[in-house]
């Protein structure tokens, strides 16, 4: 089947003092009808700044150049402003982290989806409100035509996610992408919001990125998942064979950084990743995680080269899982 | 998690019925009401304790810590510090013996101070030793928090948040106090940040014989490093017990749908179906009887009308009609076989 969006060698740097900031680094992506990609990495990494890449509501200074950025058959990179606005929230729609900022103050909810079907369909504005009612009961909103005349502060952080996502949906767009959707919500709204999205993710057939920094997220919803470090994507596959067994030393040091109740004893120390992410700013070489790799040998310094661990699941890494031996390399940063 | 504290001894820290009740004006019009942020909490901290505090936002936690580090004064109850009311202690006092760690070390930390300065102030506050020997023990606790010694005449800015975050740490320790209130330390911070300052905390905890008040959102990191845990809803403790019984059987059904929400790096699993409706209830407003009956799926009559009795056990307690007779025993076994019958119920 042909993937709904195909992304290759991505590539975004921003202009910052000193050199560009090499922020994403030549990425490859695919998400089929349906199907939800998780991508996890953290604070940095450009996954943020991917999901916007894919959208163009990159920042104005930041470059983006790619080999292909496709949906649905069609380039991205050569339609005009107008056309993607066009495309935008009618067909691939977006759901941001905290709706506080992302929703207008200054408007009701229902003004602010009703525009958004506006912008998008010819219809009337009764139409759009009896949509907007729909779409609210659908996220699980009681009262939802009394909502409507709401302003964003008067709803607590779980419903004015549950409006950010109707509003999402309010043009049946076929891909969502989602960035950190539930981080600012309680751990107790984050499974309802998760278990929501991926129902209607279900019924109307979405596929959907998920940005996410949490691999408890990645690991309960996610078909494919690809983990990115700075700026690149240092192991991809689907999320069965990825948490089984995870082969790149990046992946394998998150997974032991998390507690896992019943599994990891309490009070156990805890595994950690030394070091600190390098500089993207200037030339980066080689492999960007070799400062930190309890694993790392002269040969890291080159391009690491794509190592396949299963059908479908890929890492990129000089040594194969079975070859790796402990670190020698000289003046490696551990510890704090 | 760390040793079991000494049940005999009398507690560092204690809550006595403490309230804490704020007047809000919710529109121009209406009359202030009383928002009862912290309500009728009893709380006791061992020497050597880690004692977990969890629930929703809004629930009272960050309240409840200002008033154990003096910053709020409780409406009514008392605090008491080694078995001494709160009230009769100078400010100084206090900050001698609790400090705090906060979530956010962006914004924490004076960003026009040098961490030097930054983790000698308490020293120079409380006029702790010579002037001279601040390099010396600013140092020595950079040193045991992992910081390196080049890193003294650095800003804030200059720092990752990893590191900001042992700066907080080292200003808390620096005058070596006994009682660290941590409220959500590792929030902020990646999990490979995190788990390196959720070793450090276990670590200096061992070292200096630390008490800690860790106050964290996130299940899995509190039943890792805490010993007891104390569950809140709208200002009420609704559960407290030894960390390994309260997560290997929850009493509370909110602190069962707590524990369940938790989703744990693992495949397979799905996601949690937690039945707790949408809405968290507005703590100006409390719902009538028990707090927690309108989310509740074993609610009864009774929790529509009566609050439930604090029940006691030792220090453990529960609040909730479910544990209180033999009726809510055959209840309960009746909605075990429900539950083992997997009948998926419905939101």
């Amino acid at each position: 089947m042909k993937p709904l969006l195909e992304v290759e060698d991505l590539v975004v740097d921003i202009p910052v003092a000193g050199g560009d900031l090499h922020a994403v680094r030549g990425i490859d992506l695919s998400v089929e009808k349906g199907e939800t990609l998780c991508i996890v990495g953290e604070s940095g990494c450009g996954k943020s700044l991917t999901s916007l890449a894919i959208m163009d509501l990159l920042p104005t200074k930041a470059r983006r150049h790619a080999a292909r950025i496709a949906f649905d058959g069609i380039e991205i990179q050569s339609l005009r402003p107008r056309q993607m606005a066009d495309m935008r929230g009618d067909r691939m729609a977006m759901i941001f982290q905290e709706p506080m900022t992302s929703l207008n103050p200054s408007y009701t909810i229902g003004n602010q989806l009703i525009e958004t079907y506006l912008a998008h369909r010819r219809t009337s504005t009764k139409e759009a409100r009896d949509r907007a009612i729909d779409l609210l009961e659908r996220v699980g909103i009681t009262a939802a035509a009394s909502r409507l005349a709401h302003y964003p502060h008067q709803l607590s952080g779980g419903l004015r996610q549950r409006v950010m996502i109707a509003m999402s949906l309010m043009c049946e767009p076929e891909l969502i992408i989602a960035d950190e959707p539930t981080t600012a919500l309680d751990v107790t709204i984050q499974a309802q919001i998760l278990l929501l999205l991926a129902e209607l993710q279900r019924e109307l057939g979405m596929a959907m990125i998920l940005i996410t920094h949490d691999l408890g997220v990645v690991a309960r919803v996610a078909d494919k998942v690809a983990v990115m470090y700075a700026g690149e994507i240092v192991e991809a596959g689907r999320a069965t064979d990825v948490f089984a067994s995870p082969s790149h030393p990046y992946t394998t040091g998150l997974l032991e950084c998390i507690p896992v109740p019943g599994k990891t004893a309490p009070g156990a120390r805890l595994g950690t990743i030394g070091g600190i992410v390098p500089s993207l700013v200037g030339d980066v070489a080689g492999c960007a995680f070799r400062d930190r790799c309890r694993f790392a040998a002269p040969t890291c310094a080159e391009p690491a080269p794509a190592q396949t661990a299963s059908v479908g699941h890929s890492y990129r890494c000089w040594f194969p899982e079975g070859a790796r031996m402990p670190s020698t390399v000289e003046g490696l940063v551990h510890g704090h | 998690m760390v040793t079991d504290p000494p049940t005999t001894a009398h507690p560092v820290l204690e809550l006595r019925a403490v309230s804490k009740v704020y007047r809000v004006q919710t529109t121009m019009f209406n009359r202030p009401r009383d928002l009862r942020a912290v309500d009728d909490v009893s709380l006791q901290l061992h020497r050597g304790d880690v004692l977990g505090l969890v629930g929703e936002s809004g629930c009272g936690k960050s309240t409840l810590s200002r008033l154990l580090l003096g910053l709020e004064a409780p409406t009514s109850g008392e605090v008491l510090i080694d078995g001494k009311p709160m009230t009769g202690t100078s400010i100084r006092d206090r900050a001698r013996r609790i400090q705090p760690i906060f979530q956010d070390p962006y914004a924490s930390l004076n960003p026009r101070k040098t961490v030097a300065d930054i983790i000698a102030l308490p020293l120079r506050v409380h006029s702790i030793g010579e002037r001279s020997d601040d390099a010396k023990r600013v140092t020595e606790m950079m040193d045991r928090v992992g910081l390196p010694a080049r890193m003294l005449l650095n800003y804030p800015n200059q720092l990752s948040g990893g590191q900001r975050q042992r700066v907080a740490i080292a200003r808390a320790l620096v005058m070596r106090p006994e009682i660290i209130i941590c409220d959500e330390p590792t929030s902020a911070l990646d999990v490979s940040v995190q788990s390196q300052i959720l070793n450090l905390l276990m670590d200096l905890h061992d070292e200096f014989g630390l008490t800690y008040l860790f106050i964290s959102h996130d299940l899995s990191v509190v039943q890792h490093i805490a010993s007891r845990v104390a569950v809140m809803y709208l200002g009420r403790i609704i559960e407290a017990r030894k960390s390994t019984q309260l997560f290997a059987d929850p009493l509370h059904p909110y602190s069962k749908a707590l524990l369940d929400s938790v989703l744990t790096p693992e495949i397979g699993m799905g996601l949690p179906e937690t039945n707790l409706g949408a809405t968290f209830p507005n703590p100006i407003d409390p719902p009538p009887g028990c707090a927690f009956h309108p989310r509740c799926g074993h609610a009864m009559q009774r929790c529509h009308k009566e609050r439930p009795p604090t029940l006691r056990e030792g220090s453990d307690r529960v609040e909730c009609w479910l544990h209180d007779d033999l009726e809510a025993e055959q209840t309960r076994a009746v909605d075990a076989q429900r539950s083992t019958a997997a009948t998926p119920d419905t939101v």
